[in-house]
């Protein structure tokens, strides 16, 4: 990820190349574009079952395309796991964290393990912790809840990070993805949140 | 394609290629127009000629670019002695209420009143399976300043890393001081009730605690601080400690809950990384306890403060756009002061492209001055700054040159070196004749 005095730099970087070289930069912006677009071309060609993009693998019920955002369930419950409002931020980045709270319904301990992610090349459980005054995501190899208890998943805490993602998301949007948990797994629908956004659009709601 | 590389290469070498691509533009043309010539002996003599207001210029730069570097590196000095302090400190469990205050309470040591955890809930705390450390904390009683903590031993050398200088407390009234603390090993001191100027000098009179220990450095507040077993604290106010009677001189955990008064936070540590996560789920329980994690607080803290750095950043970025107007200016002013010069060189024969390399070089050194000399005026500003911070709160703060304050520094020198061709080329428009007549 790029911290914010990185960002800053290269916006440095940016306005003193505008200045001097507008060609040579706007050149760099199409070879950009070009790789993303061809990095998408890929995702097409592969055989992604859940990619939003296979509107017409009617199987699937839950197509972005379909339009079923406003009746899109936020609540998800499967073998005494209960997962609400899962969402992530809109980015055209490489990465994304998915935020989601998993509700332990059943009478024995259930872990959260990772999940499965078919718009990303990686996708792992992280917990959050700060590094030096910068916060750094870690791996982790799972988290158990207990009964009758919530794991919060939420910015600054714990996510699943999608590494290598193979589009862009954009608000309003849904995507699918599989959650990895001792009690099996949980097909999921993910709300794409604002840029900036912080929780759940429904967040305090209750499902 | 060209993402994935950038992306795949470690942290020094984007920073080194950034602070290249920078600096690019300004070898590209210093090359280009000093390449064949040695314009350095009439550059020097300009320069030496006009000292004052070439002194001037670079002392104005220096300052634009000292502030602008001096903001980003004082943050970061900020975020990351904050942070540090906060690294003994990975779960922290209290009554509910505010994570802010709570935080501030325990990692900073500037508590305030707040709800205590009983027995049951501290046993809960301490007995689950995946807790390695649970601390309770007595906060409240200071001595000459330094607030005095009621803890267990497991906790001191926790807070120590294991190296305590002298020996573990055996009995309720040893005591532990922190680095920076008003007492030494073989010193004691009675507790007054209370902090600061409100604190009842005389209430804990019959009461003598006896240094037996001291805590290396940390560079954080509980440097200040001076830690004593929790049951002196608890019996110093009259209230049970902690053990039943039966368990006569019984120092730290186990805790009977009949006998427990109350903490308002337990440290928890847990081995394990993932285990800290899952005791948060664990101790969230509402109307009971809450966990949090103080790096996530601190983090949501550093978010708020990012905003205000972005601002500032602005502002500092339009102050560096403005002396680069001045300087531009100023370059305009200056050149009509050689102007005669100028024209000599041209009457003598003088290629354009010499006479422009000698008022860019000219210019380009009073930039490349004012940059370094800000630099030096960042980092010694911050280093002032960070030692009166240090002094005050106890937090260590350090004051570094980053990689940002460089391409910061790169980005102002490369920009109005590129500019300074405009005056470089206003002077080879003057007409020689009159030049050589001014």
């Amino acid at each position: 990820m790029i911290g914010k005095a990185q960002t800053s730099s290269l916006l440095a970087l940016i306005a003193v190349l505008a200045l001097t070289m507008p060609t040579a930069a706007a050149e760099d912006h199409g070879h950009a574009h070009g790789a993303a677009a061809h990095d998408e071309d890929h995702a097409h060609d592969d055989d992604h079952a859940h990619d939003e993009d296979h509107a017409h693998d009617d199987d699937h019920a839950h197509e972005e395309d379909h339009g079923h955002e406003e009746d899109a369930a936020h609540a998800f419950e499967t073998a005494g796991v209960k997962i609400v409002h899962p969402w992530m931020n809109a980015t055209s980045g490489r990465e994304a964290l998915i935020f989601l709270e998993l509700e332990n319904i059943g009478n024995g301990s259930v872990s959260l393990e990772g999940a499965e992610v078919p718009f990303a090349e990686t996708a792992t459980l992280v917990g959050f912790a700060l590094e030096n005054g910068e916060g750094r995501y870690r791996d982790l190899p799972f988290v158990p809840v207990s009964p009758g208890r919530t794991l919060d998943l939420a910015p600054e805490g714990l996510a699943i990070l999608a590494s290598g993602l193979t589009r862009d998301f954009t608000e309003g949007q849904t995507v699918e993805i599989t959650l990895q948990t001792s009690a099996g797994k949980i097909p999921l629908i993910v709300a794409v949140e604002s840029e900036t956004a912080r929780q759940h659009s429904h967040a305090g709601h209750n499902h | 394609m060209l993402r994935d590389l950038w992306d795949g290469l470690p942290v020094l070498a984007q920073d080194v290629a950034i602070l290249l691509a920078l600096l690019a533009p300004l070898l590209l043309i210093g090359g280009f127009l000093l390449r064949g010539f040695a314009p350095w002996p009439l550059v020097r003599a300009v320069l030496w000629r006009f000292r004052w207001a070439n002194g001037m210029f670079v002392a104005l730069i220096a300052i634009s670019v000292g502030m602008g570097i001096g903001l980003i590196a004082q943050e970061r000095g900020l975020r990351q002695g904050t942070a540090a302090a906060a690294d003994k400190f990975d779960l922290v469990v209290s009554a509910p209420g505010s994570e802010m205050t709570m935080m501030l309470a325990t990692v900073f040591l500037q508590p305030s009143d707040v709800p205590l955890l009983g027995g049951q809930a501290y046993n809960t705390v301490a007995n689950h399976p995946n807790v390695d450390v649970a601390a309770p904390l007595a906060f409240g009683d200071s001595y000459d300043g330094a607030p005095v903590i009621g803890t267990t031993a497991d906790f001191a050398r926790h807070l120590s890393d294991d190296r305590i200088e002298g020996r573990m407390w055996q009995s309720a009234f040893e005591a532990i001081a922190g680095a920076a603390a008003p007492v030494g090993i073989g010193q004691t001191f009675t507790p007054a009730h209370g902090m600061g100027d409100e604190a009842e000098e005389n209430a804990h009179e019959l009461v003598e605690f006896t240094v037996v220990a001291t805590m290396p450095r940390t560079g954080t507040p509980w440097d200040r601080a001076i830690l004593v077993p929790v049951e002196a604290v608890w019996e110093v106010h009259g209230l049970a400690n902690g053990h039943a009677p039966e368990a006569g001189d019984q120092l730290g955990p186990p805790f009977d809950a009949a006998y427990f008064p109350g903490t308002p936070s337990i440290i928890v540590r847990a081995e394990a990384l993932w285990a800290n996560y899952a005791l948060r789920s664990e101790f969230t329980r509402q109307n009971e306890m809450m966990a949090f994690f103080p790096g996530t607080v601190l983090a949501n803290l550093y978010r708020v403060m990012g905003d205000v750095r972005q601002v500032m950043s602005i502002m500092s970025v339009v102050t560096q756009v403005l002396v680069a107007a001045s300087v531009l200016l100023g370059l305009f002013i200056l050149t009509r002061l050689f102007r005669r010069q100028v024209a000599m060189l041209r009457a003598l024969g003088a290629p354009r492209r010499f006479v422009l390399s000698v008022v860019w070089s000219y210019a380009a050194s009073l930039l490349l001055a004012g940059t370094l000399a800000g630099i030096a005026v960042g980092v010694g500003a911050t280093a002032a700054i960070s030692t009166v911070v240090t002094q005050r709160t106890d937090i260590l703060v350090n004051a570094s040159l980053g990689w940002g304050e460089i391409h910061l520094a790169a980005a102002f020198l490369a920009a109005t070196s590129l500019l300074s061709v405009l005056p470089a080329l206003a002077t080879l428009r003057q007409p020689v004749v009159e030049g050589l007549r001014a």
